[in-house]
């Protein structure tokens, strides 16, 4: 009886949203942002992944022109390397515009990635793009404050209201059945763009393996605007003037969207500072200059090196090795600098996971900070993701420069005139291909978001039950 | 006492009796000094940044003048880079303007420096400094600076103010009594807008400017345009409240209306119009100039593979050994040939730019957002000023290698010591124009919201009820 009851309410409320033209018109706007935002996303999307393909075979040609080089020299040359963009990334490109998508990687260096979508903007580039996230993540709640908030309160809604409670409903199943009517409503465009994407996966051939991911963003979003839908129908129930609650789901709109999410970044900067370009850059050269203790200069390092080079073979000049002691020499400066590059890199990103995990703790003043990092992390458009990717290159870079720096020690039998060789034929074996974080490995690393998004859902309604007990004092 | 003094007195009571007004103004009051705070402290480290960077070339200097004087001292000769000018190492770094706390801006988005040396490719100068290791989370949340409060904040503040100075007295009955009294309606209903307005509007337009002016009194100029700049993009979002007010039935409908807008001019519209620019006019592709380059550079080596293996071999007596006399020919030729790849490159990159520039004009918030942009020299046309210097700096630091290559000319103690060598300094670009132009069209939207309101009251005073 009780269930039956409860459709027919949340009939009522779906009725009532569309007989109201305004939010109709809100509403229809609000999906064709979403579509046209997807659509947008999607032509972004297949440009990044066609231009990602014809640089990887032209910088493989470049390599390869090289012919006949000083392998020292193509280590310096270098090689660059392009990120993969998930195709969940049209939904939410999360901070790929900041994080760079090619990699420079060359002998002793770890270079930052570079080709950002927000390099060399203008004023209008402050306000951000349309994307579907920014669409669910701002405007959706703002569409179900403005549906929602006079749905008890107010002349004509207490109307209603007074001949619903003298039918014999309890106040808490008409809130139930309102919650499900304007949630539902809410969560409709949400399942459609669902759908579509899911369609759109499959039909390109972009990943059925995103679908997952996709389904368990939309169920972050589904939590999200849930609880939007139930703050909005308490503060509804809560106050007898439609003013008031306006104002104050307006306020609290303002402050979960807009304001925290600007200074939860810059709380987390100023509590776990993390070193700046050029400091770092410092700090890695006097290392690799002084040595990791700092009282052993590079000099008195090759010194030692050689010593002990001469003392292997069994040689007491370094004309006499069989080997070339300079690829040895570089063998070893290779792996020093680059063990001293990936301490201090590791530092700075274990200092962005300390700011992430501070803004974190916002999350308990705006659900926006719990959704989105979950968002973007399973859209892989996050730093986590950057992180494994220039991990892994970086993996990459120090395989490539050593053989090109083992080759040198092996086959460099004249050190007075210069040594070259094809270095495309040396290297043609080593390969990059960069391997996605795991779905599994998102979900334990998001869990927290997960359940913080529960959270509020879950108090959000229960503050919905609990204002719900207003409403009969509300109707008289 | 004339009508409007007597409208003037009615509504500065009201304000008086509103509790919400002084509420407003304490929390714009915090929020912009911590905005303030905020950016004085970004300013702050984006100085030391770049001041590190700059001195790096004094260091490199002082290290290589200690090596020489070492070697000097043992009654050896020195060499290599130590004597040779194409081996001298240059910074150039973009300065903070004064107000730079105001606004962030673009300045994440442009390299604040450019390492140079005399051989360097000129277009190359920046890549050390393009990408920062700032945290890409803050940068994409953006910076909480004063530039945002005023852009964002200020406008919702004012509709909080403003949004039923009408619709209200419409509601409750009131404005029918004072539409009976001998008036005109347009000069009641602006009368009462402009007190109501002027009353959050001068003193949040005082409080910024204050708090700006205890960050860095060094710019007067720059602190009466920001001032300028604010008021004028107050005044458009309380003309179009009174308009909206004049359209609202009800207070409800008034604070929806609002909200729209807000939603609509702040949001929607810039990043609507910002998807736009980069679908008409995207930005040249990175990956393939880089790939272009990269490959130019290789033909160009590999033309004159036999003079490089010819140079290496020559031992020749001319102070500046054939290898560095072969590299200044090979490049030569490597920057003719890519002259006209980056010619096109920064041409596609001037177009795309260009549109977003114009794309500015959609939306109040954006011109607003530009012209304290500029205000606080973190604009874009003064980060493409900087590279333009640099790069001409970069020239002449080769025109230098090469003076003193040709003269046979070796470092010596003196230059390590002296004040000889040039130093990059940056000039100023102008930007008055398009100051006068954002506030020119921060005008005419206030304009447009005046003639909304305008044809509106043309219908009388029955229309308003």
């Amino acid at each position: 009886m009780e269930r039956a009851l409860l459709r027919v309410i949340a009939r009522q409320q779906w009725r009532l949203l569309v007989r109201d033209r305004r939010l109709m018109i809100l509403g229809l706007a609000l999906l064709l942002a979403l579509l046209t935002a997807g659509i947008g996303g999607a032509a972004m999307h297949a440009t990044a992944k066609a231009e990602r393909a014809a640089a990887m075979s032209e910088e493989a040609r470049v390599w390869e022109m090289q012919g006949a080089a000083n392998p020292h020299g193509a280590a310096h040359f270098g090689r660059d390397v392009y990120k993969p963009v998930s195709p969940l990334a049209v939904l939410d490109p999360g901070l790929l515009p900041e994080l760079g998508t090619a990699l420079r990687l060359e002998a002793h260096a770890q270079n930052p990635a570079r080709d950002r979508a927000i390099d060399g903007g203008s004023a209008i580039d402050r306000f951000g793009g349309l994307t579907p996230a920014a669409m669910l993540q701002l405007l959706a709640p703002l569409l179900i404050i403005l549906a929602g908030f006079a749905t008890f309160s107010g002349d004509s809604a207490r109307t209603i209201l007074r001949q619903e409670l003298s039918s014999g409903v309890s106040p808490a199943l008409l809130m139930a059945g309102r919650l499900a009517g304007l949630a539902g409503a809410m969560l409709l465009p949400l399942a459609a763009l669902a759908l579509l994407a899911a369609m759109a996966l499959l039909l390109t051939g972009s990943g059925a393996a995103a679908i997952g991911p996709l389904l368990w963003m939309m169920s972050g979003y589904a939590l999200y605007l849930w609880a939007f839908a139930a703050l909005t129908l308490a503060a509804s129930a809560a106050f007898g003037s439609a003013r008031t609650a306006l104002v104050l789901l307006l306020a609290f709109w303002a402050l979960a969207v807009l304001l925290v999410p600007r200074i939860a970044p810059a709380i987390a900067e100023a509590a776990a500072p993390t070193l700046s370009g050029p400091a770092l850059e410092a700090a890695v050269t006097k290392e690799v200059r002084e040595g990791p203790s700092g009282h052993d200069p590079q000099d008195a390092r090759l010194a030692r090196l050689r010593e002990d080079t001469m003392r292997r073979y069994g040689v007491s000049k370094v004309e006499d090795l069989p080997v070339d002691f300079g690829g040895i020499s570089l063998f070893h400066g290779e792996a020093l600098s680059t063990a001293i590059y990936r301490r201090y890199s590791a530092e700075l990103y274990d200092g962005f996971d300390r700011q992430a995990a501070v803004q974190r703790r916002f999350a308990l003043l705006s659900p926006l900070q719990a959704l989105r990092p979950l968002s973007a992390g399973l859209a892989q458009s996050d730093q986590h993701a950057h992180r494994r990717f220039l991990e892994q290159a970086d993996a990459y870079r120090y395989a490539l420069v050593q053989k090109l720096n083992r080759d040198i020690i092996h086959n460099r039998k004249d050190p007075a005139n210069p040594y070259l060789t094809d270095v495309g034929a040396i290297t043609r074996d080593q390969q990059f291909i960069p391997r996605a974080v795991p779905l599994g490995e998102t979900l334990r690393r998001h869990r927290g978001e997960l359940m913080l998004l529960a959270l509020w859902a879950i108090a959000a309604s229960l503050l919905a039950l609990a204002a719900s007990r207003r409403l009969r004092k509300l109707a008289v | 006492m004339s009508a409007r003094s007597s409208i003037f007195r009615l509504e500065w009571k009201r304000m008086l009796r509103d509790r919400a007004m002084p509420l407003l103004l304490l929390i714009f009051t915090l929020v912009a000094a911590y905005a303030a705070i905020a950016g004085d402290l970004w300013a702050q480290k984006r100085a030391q940044a770049v001041e590190q960077i700059v001195a790096e070339a004094d260091e490199t200097m002082a290290l290589r003048r200690a090596n020489f004087a070492a070697i000097i001292a043992k009654g050896e000769q020195p060499g290599f880079g130590l004597i040779y000018a194409t081996a001298l190492p240059f910074r150039a770094g973009l300065p903070n303007a004064p107000l730079a706390a105001l606004s962030a801006g673009q300045a994440e988005t442009y390299p604040p420096a450019a390492s140079i040396s005399p051989f360097a490719d000129p277009h190359a100068i920046f890549d050390r400094h393009s990408a920062g290791l700032e945290n890409p989370a803050v940068l994409g949340a953006g910076r909480f600076d004063l530039a945002f409060v005023i852009t964002f904040l200020l406008p919702l503040l004012l509709i909080a103010a403003t949004y039923d100075f009408w619709s209200r007295d419409v509601e409750n009955g009131s404005a029918r009594l004072q539409l009976s009294q001998p008036v005109k309606p347009e000069r009641l209903i602006w009368a009462r807008a402009a007190m109501r307005g002027a009353m959050l509007l001068v003193p949040t337009t005082l409080i910024a400017t204050t708090l700006l002016l205890f960050v860095n009194p060094r710019d007067p100029v720059g602190l009466a345009l920001f001032a300028l700049v604010v008021f004028a993009y107050g005044s458009f979002w309380v003309v179009l409240n009174a308009a909206i007010n004049l359209f609202a039935r009800t207070s409800i409908t008034a604070a929806l209306a609002a909200g729209t807008a807000w939603l609509t001019i702040v949001m929607l519209i810039p990043a609507t119009a910002n998807a736009v620019s980069d679908l008409v006019a995207p930005a040249p592709s990175m990956k393939a100039h880089s790939n272009t380059v990269r490959a130019v550079g290789l033909e160009v080596r590999a033309a004159n593979a036999d003079a490089a293996k010819a140079a290496a071999a020559d031992e020749g007596d001319r102070a500046y050994p054939a290898s560095l006399w072969h590299s200044r020919r090979e490049i030569q030729q490597r920057d003719a040939r890519l002259a006209p790849l980056y010619r096109a490159h920064v041409e596609t990159a001037s177009r795309h730019r260009t549109l977003a520039d114009a794309a500015r004009f959609v939306s109040p918030a954006v011109v607003v957002q530009d012209a304290l942009d500029r205000i606080a020299g973190t604009d874009a046309s003064r980060a493409l000023a900087f590279q333009e210097q640099a790069r001409a700096f970069a020239g002449t630091t080769r025109a230098l290698a090469f003076e003193w290559m040709d003269r046979e000319r070796l470092m010596t103690l003196a230059d390590y010591d002296g004040d000889r060598l040039p130093r990059f300094a940056f000039a100023e670009p102008p930007h008055g124009a398009a100051q006068a132009l954002n506030v020119i069209a921060l005008g005419l939207f206030t304009l447009l919201a005046f003639a909304m309101a305008a044809r509106r009251l043309r219908r009388g005073a029955a229309s308003l009820l």
